[in-house]
């Protein structure tokens, strides 16, 4: 067997490069707060003397213009199964190891691509398309090319004596050893491979457990590895990450261009439709939040699609940044002829969806009104719900139907409850401080009204039904 | 009109009241208020402040105690005291509910709120109608005569539907109508505080808190000509009449301590005096002459003036206790410094050597509590404090609070994540803020970590965080101060459970219980104590004459000791051992005790800030006229060249040259000590000016004053414990210049403790030409031992030193060891001791007797064979042929036991590189001043204090000893890498040599070299 081992080392930075338009002119870190350690670095960083491995304070101290990116493994291992997906195209033994490396075993393929190299050559040249910058090499078994691929060996070795040759220098530390095991080890002397596989198994095994003799074993290629091949999805769901946050709405459609037309290919390979899918927007710091976009037909082009998004990403107000945007198609079906029909009920949804966003374009956006709740003391702020606390009713005051602009009072109106005083909003310059009245005019209607001041000009705020 | 606020919350209703008590008590005096009930909530934790507060300002304000509470969810009331029976009430029921739930929450039982008898009720329904109806039931059932309905009017949309219910309420059960506001804030502009502390406490962030926070800013004090247009005057009115009924002042509290310390027949004025006259017959077995016999009088008539004789029987008490169990202790503050308490035994100074202190006892003109602290060796100070709970049990004995606080980075993480800033940006502004910047304010230096001052929101940030700064966030435990009294503590004070089980915490502070003038008494943990002791078990097994701490001070000043401090040979011993002391001894070159007082106190923040230390130099070395401006100040001053070194001596300076009266300047200490939390000092700033001119002083000289005043604030160093804290600096001293080995034994065996690494301490006797034997498996005891190496004294490592050896361990070793020892790996083996306590012993090399190396013996330890009796004597196969190099064994001896005898790594690569280039520590005294150097080191420490303006010093450690290196800002700031990273350090710089000999290398290029040695990992005490 011969395998080929990608340690993906810098997998986060290298994402954010390709997502960004141009290189960073920042040093950069990733880092992982739960272990106090920056995890990744760009060239900037190194050469202000940041290293893997040190702490946040140190990284800070070496440079105060530290871009700093947090740490999100599940986020890893999305960027290597789209790895994975590209490199399927070339060759199906893969294993995935998240949440950055993959382990490729070559052999059954070198006969299609008329030897190593030129399979070798294959996959750089996918690997060079993707934009990622890796350590790798080939082994008798995954462990060893691991353990090469670890100590950044960076060869395609293809006969077992260079192998073994290169074996022998690999420190323990890049072995699957634990820390425990390999600090044993180093306190009787032993730090590298050459020493280890020197010493005979049975001396071993009266000093360690069997997981030790598993791992030798397995390294030395004596045993068929334990693996799963991966197997690309069969739904479509991916997530692009910014390198930078996204406070207006119409700098997201780049980014949901992207996602449609990666759909577009996902669908078109596997020859099918979909008519739901589902846009997540990521938050700084509040929770994720989900909007799905119905078509009234089953539709796999992304063109077709851009308007429905189009449609959505308008009314959307951002209550903090985007981090990040994630597009997964909700329920998939072949491409049939039965597709076709125009005249089902899922029609009406996007009938809907299409009515609002067109009124909105005809009537202006504040002329069009819904009922909503709202926890927020002020009136005529509307914001999605934060919290996960059931919402209130309406207080009893307060009216059915609000002014989000208030219009000024202009004739006489007697008042009949009040005064309730709102003083709140400093955070988000929005800031109140208010006097209201209900009122009752000339003709009956029951009106609410306030003041910022006595003698400031009084304006109606809403109606009671 | 006359109107009491009787809902009234301070922030010591944590994370609710954005004021302080002192705001809200100035505040409502301003708006003539006659009442103000602070009410927090089941706390009486601000009412001290309070009362302080209108003591202090003398304000026509009445403070009525009270505190709310609210049982099952709807059921919300607030109990106020009229009387000291209803406080006494009170302070149970809190103590109660807090005992019934941990640290911070409290749990009231229904009986607590029947149990009521004295206390006023003001019922807060709750517009719930069913439930309010059930309890209006209840109290008028129980409480008919003392409950009243409090009503809130808070333009909030909901006053028309309280008015309504609660006027039904009233009618339906007689109870009368009050008016409160239930105030949260002394000013409407408290409002975005009240709002981020709510954010904090519901863990959201302010636009996400909603609904549940204030919609308006109408929980402030208000105006009376507000109150007056929405309550009717009824209510209003009510008010009045239950202020009237209060009638309680906390100056009411008396305390009492524990009777039983006074034997029958004995009144605490006579015993005090049989226990004095009792001590003067051991302490002084030649008896006294007429002027220690006059102090002593005159001592104890104010003793019995002050009614202080219980506080000194209780540390008499605590003390005797001490002596029996064979603890060293010392006493110290001012109260200690007399010869009442050299004669109880509290304190070891001996009055005839020092007497120019006792004139200094407790000062009835400035009216300040007695103070003594008692420190006990750390070991066993538990012993001590399980003496006082069990001698006087947990109902009377708590310890007093410490009020944690909001502080610079509490305050801006927890500020900035309520306004909804990402927790890693405020992470990372908090790394790169230097607090210690003098010349950029942190507000500044905000910008260069990427938050733009100009945006809104940062500079709410900015407001907020300065406004939350020093506001109550918790109550913790002091770290010993014990209140003792006669009855149960909890009719005095509420007291509540800590975080530590079996403990409880009082609810007022040391400053509040000052200010109540209630006595505590310091229990103090203190590792040099206990390395003395040690020492002197040491010595006391050699020779018949005891050694003591008397017995070392009975002696006089020693010249030679002095000698050995004025070279600055004081590693290890108390107090002068850090690298500021050491780079002062030479300088101020201390000749007698009093000199080591003024050295342990002018090395602070305090002096060196007030720029006091340059000039007390000058002064002693003659080299500068010592003048007084009056004589006055001559009597202060006189004893430390006129400058002002000592706290006390600030105090004075204030009574004599500036007019201020005992109160006064009692004030201004407290001030003093708590002016980085509320600026307060700055009050005294006209007083103190205009006071000095007017008594004929130099309008400079009296700005100079304050500036030195400034300097001190939370910095001061008082000369009662610097007083103390000499007398162990010398006993330290002496036991190092007489008995090396027993003193680094003493040290080394009561570690963790002091400034030193065992590394360090271990070098520094290898340098004092004392052997260090390793640890091993046939020699060593549990702990280190002086034992005799080559007939002369040298010190053999305990199996302490072993990193992961467990004690059973050592025990078993010890236990099982034959009389001529271990012959065989295999013997060891066969203790059952666990194979982890085999492979530390291995790796520590304690096996040298009976392995090749460490790394074989390891190797055999790991076997797991050996254990079984069959296999136990089987050879070991030749299959193993690991050695360690030097460098192996130096990285073995770090990793297992934290030093090295036999390697350093500088000495190590010294061997292998031709390093003659470089000055070695030992040679550099001999280089002229001023030249270029290049020197190479172990960084051991990097210490940028705060008084040295952005200075660096470095401490780097070669194979002949320390070297000093002095890191400008700048070079810093350009060097960055090897400043910060380097674990071995090269430094070309230049030699700065003092007149006295003190060495120092001014850092010019600095050089990583830590890949030369890499494996290497010394550790540094980085920036304390």
């Amino acid at each position: 067997m011969l395998w080929l081992y990608l340690d993906f080392y810098q997998l986060t930075l290298d994402a954010l490069e390709q997502t960004s338009d141009e290189k960073s002119a920042r040093p950069c870190v990733i880092y992982q707060a739960e272990v106090n350690q920056i995890v990744q670095r760009n060239a900037l960083a190194k050469e202000r003397g940041i290293e893997v491995g040190m702490g946040m304070a140190q990284a800070a101290a070496l440079s105060a213009d530290l871009n700093v990116i947090d740490y999100k493994q599940e986020r890893e291992s999305g960027h290597l199964q789209m790895l994975a997906c590209a490199l399927y195209q070339l060759i199906g033994d893969i294993v995935v190891y998240p949440p950055s490396c993959l382990a490729i075993r070559l052999d059954p393929s070198i006969k299609f691509y008329d030897g190593l190299m030129p399979l070798w050559q294959a996959l750089v040249t996918q690997l060079r398309q993707q934009k990622v910058t890796y350590h790798f090499a080939t082994g008798w078994s995954i462990e060893s090319a691991k353990v090469l691929a670890k100590a950044k060996t960076n060869a395609v070795f293809s006969d077992r004596s260079n192998i073994q040759k290169a074996l022998q220098y690999c420190h323990l530390k890049h072995t699957d050893l634990s820390a425990k095991q390999i600090s044993s080890l180093a306190r009787v002397g032993i730090h590298t491979l050459r020493g280890l596989l020197a010493l005979p198994a049975t001396e071993l095994g009266k000093r360690f457990d069997n997981a030790l003799i598993t791992y030798l074993t397995a390294l030395r290629g004596e045993v068929y590895p334990h693996c799963v091949y991966f197997h690309p999805a069969e739904k479509f769901s991916q997530t692009i990450e910014p390198t930078y946050e996204i406070s207006h709405t119409h700098h997201l459609m780049p980014w949901v261009r992207r996602l449609l037309d990666q759909l577009a290919i996902f669908l078109r390979l596997r020859n099918q439709i979909t008519h739901s899918l589902t846009l997540t927007l990521y938050f700084r710091e509040q929770e994720q939040e989900d909007f799905e976009v119905g078509s009234a037909c089953p539709l796999s082009d992304a063109a077709t699609w851009h308007p429905l998004f189009e449609l959505l990403i308008e009314k959307l107000t951002l209550s903090e940044p985007v981090t990040a945007i994630g597009l997964s198609a909700n329920t998939t079906e072949e491409m049939t002829g039965e597709n076709s029909d125009f005249f089902s009920d899922r029609f009406h949804y996007f009938a809907k969806m299409q009515l609002i966003g067109r009124l909105q374009a005809k009537l202006g956006e504040d002329n069009l009104n819904k009922p909503d709740l709202t926890d927020d003391h002020r009136l005529d702020v509307i914001h999605p719900p934060h919290s996960a606390r059931p919402l209130a009713l309406p207080d009893r005051w307060q009216p059915l139907f609000i002014a989000t602009n208030p219009i000024p009072l202009s004739k006489p109106s007697h008042i009949q409850f009040g005064p309730v005083r709102m003083q709140t909003g400093w955070w988000d310059g929005h800031y109140i401080k208010r006097d209201y009245f209900i009122t009752q005019s000339l003709n009956g209607e029951l009106l609410l009204i306030y003041k910022c001041s006595p003698e400031a000009q009084w304006y109606i705020q809403g109606w009671y039904s | 009109m006359l109107y009491s606020e009787l809902f009234c919350q301070s922030n010591f209703s944590f994370l609710c009241g954005a004021s302080d008590p002192e705001e809200l008590v100035n505040t409502a005096t301003f708006l003539n208020y006659q009442a103000l009930a602070l009410t927090d909530e089941c706390s009486v934790a601000g009412v001290v402040r309070a009362h302080a507060e209108i003591k202090r300002n003398r304000l026509p304000l009445k403070l009525i105690i009270g505190a709310s509470f609210t049982f099952a969810q709807h059921f919300s009331f607030i109990l106020l005291c009229p009387h000291k029976q209803a406080y006494a009430e009170l302070c149970r029921i809190i103590t109660n509910a807090r005992s019934r739930s941990p640290k911070g929450e409290y749990n009231l039982a229904e009986w607590d709120i029947k149990s009521v008898k004295h206390c006023l009720i003001v019922w807060l329904p709750s517009l719930k109608k069913e439930v309010d109806q059930y309890w209006a039931n209840w109290l008028k059932r129980f409480h008919s005569q003392r409950c009243w309905i409090g009503i809130q009017r808070l333009l909030d949309g909901q006053d028309h539907y309280r008015f309504s219910q609660f006027t039904d309420l009233s009618d339906d059960y007689s109870l009368p109508i009050c008016a409160c506001t239930g105030v949260l804030m002394h000013h409407s502009k408290r409002l975005p505080l009240q709002h981020v502390l709510h954010a904090m406490k519901q863990r959201t962030t302010v636009d996400k808190v909603g609904k549940v926070a204030l919609s308006n800013a109408e929980r402030t004090l208000r105006p009376l000509s507000k109150l007056k247009k929405i309550y009717p005057s009824g209510w209003l009115n009510e008010t009045k009449k239950i202020a009237d009924q209060c009638q309680f002042s906390l100056d009411e509290l008396r305390y009492q301590y524990p009777k039983e310390l006074v034997p029958v027949g004995y009144t605490a004025s006579s015993y005090l005096r049989e226990c004095v006259e009792k001590g003067i017959k051991k302490r002084f077995p030649e008896g006294i002459n007429a002027d220690v016999r006059n102090t002593i009088e005159k001592e104890l008539k104010l003793i019995n003036e002050q009614a202080y004789e219980y506080f000194f029987l209780t540390i008499y008490d605590i003390v005797q206790f001490a002596q029996q169990q064979g603890i060293l202790y010392q006493g110290r503050g001012s109260a200690a410094n007399s010869v009442v308490c050299y004669c109880l035994e509290i304190t070891a100074v001996d009055p005839r050597q020092i007497s120019v202190l006792f004139e200094r006892f407790i000062s009835k003109e400035r009216d300040e509590p007695p103070d003594i602290d008692v420190d006990f060796e750390h070991e066993k100070r538990e012993q001590i404090i399980q003496y006082i709970y069990h001698k006087y049990g947990r109902q009377r004995t708590a310890l007093a609070a410490t009020v944690i606080t909001f502080r610079f980075r509490s305050a801006f993480r927890e500020v900035g994540k309520a306004l909804g800033f990402p927790e890693s940006q405020l992470g990372y502004v908090l790394k790169n803020i230097n607090r210690r910047d003098r010349t950029l304010p942190w507000q500044s230096q905000l910008v260069q970590c990427g938050m733009d001052p100009s945006q809104v929101k940062v500079k709410q940030l900015i407001t907020l965080v300065e406004q939350v700064l020093g506001f109550p966030r918790h109550l913790s435990q002091h770290v010993g101060g014990f209140v003792i009294s006669d009855g149960p503590l909890h009719e005095l004070v509420p007291t509540e459970n800590t975080a530590m089980p079996d403990r409880t915490v009082i609810q007022w502070d040391k400053d509040d219980l000052e200010t109540l003038a209630l006595l505590k008494v310091d229990i103090l943990a203190l590792g040099m104590l206990t390395a003395i002791q040690k020492s002197f078990n040491l010595l006391n097994k050699q020779f018949p004459q005891p050694v003591s701490i008397p017995f070392i001070t009975g002696l006089g000043d020693d010249k030679q000791v002095y000698d050995m401090v004025c070279k600055a040979d004081t590693v290890g011993v108390f107090q002068i051992e850090s690298r500021a002391q050491m780079t002062m001894l030479p300088r101020l070159k201390p000749r007698s005790y009093y000199d080591l007082v003024v050295q342990i106190a002018i090395v602070r923040p305090g002096p060196i800030q007030g720029e006091m230390v340059h000039p007390y130099l000058r002064r002693r070395h003659q080299q500068e006229p010592v003048i007084y401006p009056s004589k006055e100040v001559e009597g202060v001053l006189g004893r430390t060249m006129g400058v002002p070194i000592f706290q006390e001596q600030v105090i004075q300076l204030a009574m004599v040259a500036a007019g201020f009266s005992g109160g006064e300047a009692d004030q201004l200490r407290r001030a003093m000590a708590s002016w980085k939390k509320n600026g307060r000092l700055y009050e005294f700033q006209e007083k103190v000016v205009s006071g000095m001119t007017k008594r004929g002083y130099e309008e400079g000289y009296a700005n100079q004053i304050f500036e030195q005043i400034k300097g001190f604030g939370g910095y001061g160093f008082p000369e009662a414990h610097s007083a103390s804290f000499a007398v162990l600096a010398y006993v330290s001293c002496w036991l190092k210049y007489y008995f090396p080995a027993e003193f680094y034994v003493g040290l080394l065996n009561s570690w963790p403790m002091g400034f030193y690494t065992p590394s360090q301490l271990v070098r520094d006797a290898q340098q004092h030409h004392i052997n260090v034997l390793p640890v091993c498996i046939n020699a060593s005891a549990i702990e280190h031992q002086v034992v005799f190496f080559q007939s002369e004294k040298a010190i053999r490592l305990g199996f302490t030193i072993v990193k992961s050896l467990s004690d059973k361990a050592k025990e078993c070793i010890v236990k099982n060891r034959p009389e001529k020892g271990y012959q065989y790996l295999a013997e060891v083996q066969q203790l059952s001791l666990s194979r982890s306590d085999l492979e530390a012993l291995a790796s520590a090399n304690a096996f040298h007797q009976l392995a090749e190396n460490r790394y074989q013996s390891r190797w055999e330890m790991m076997n797991e064979e050996k254990n079984l009796p069959l296999f136990c004597h089987n050879p070991t196969q030749q299959n193993f042929n690991f050695a360690p190099s030097s460098v192996d064994n130096l990285v073995e001896d770090y990793a297992a036991t934290g030093l090295s005898i036999e390697h350093h790594p500088i000495a190590l690569l010294a061997e292998q590189k031709a390093l003659e280039k470089y000055c070695w520590a030992s040679e550099l005294i001999h280089k002229p001043n001023k030249s270029l150097v290049r020197i190479i080191g172990c960084v051991t420490g990097r210490q940028a204090p705060g008084t040295a303006s952005g200075v660096t010093f470095m401490t780097l450690e070669d194979h002949t000893g320390n070297i000093n290196v002095v890191v400008w800002q700048a070079t810093a700031r350009h060097q960055q890498q090897p400043y910060l990273k380097a674990n071995i350090l090269q430094v070309d710089g230049v030699l700065e040599q003092s007149p006295e000999g003190v060495v120092h290398v001014i850092a010019g290029k600095l050089t990583d070299r830590s890949d030369w040695l890499k494996k290497l990992n010394v550790p540094s005490r980085d920036f304390h």
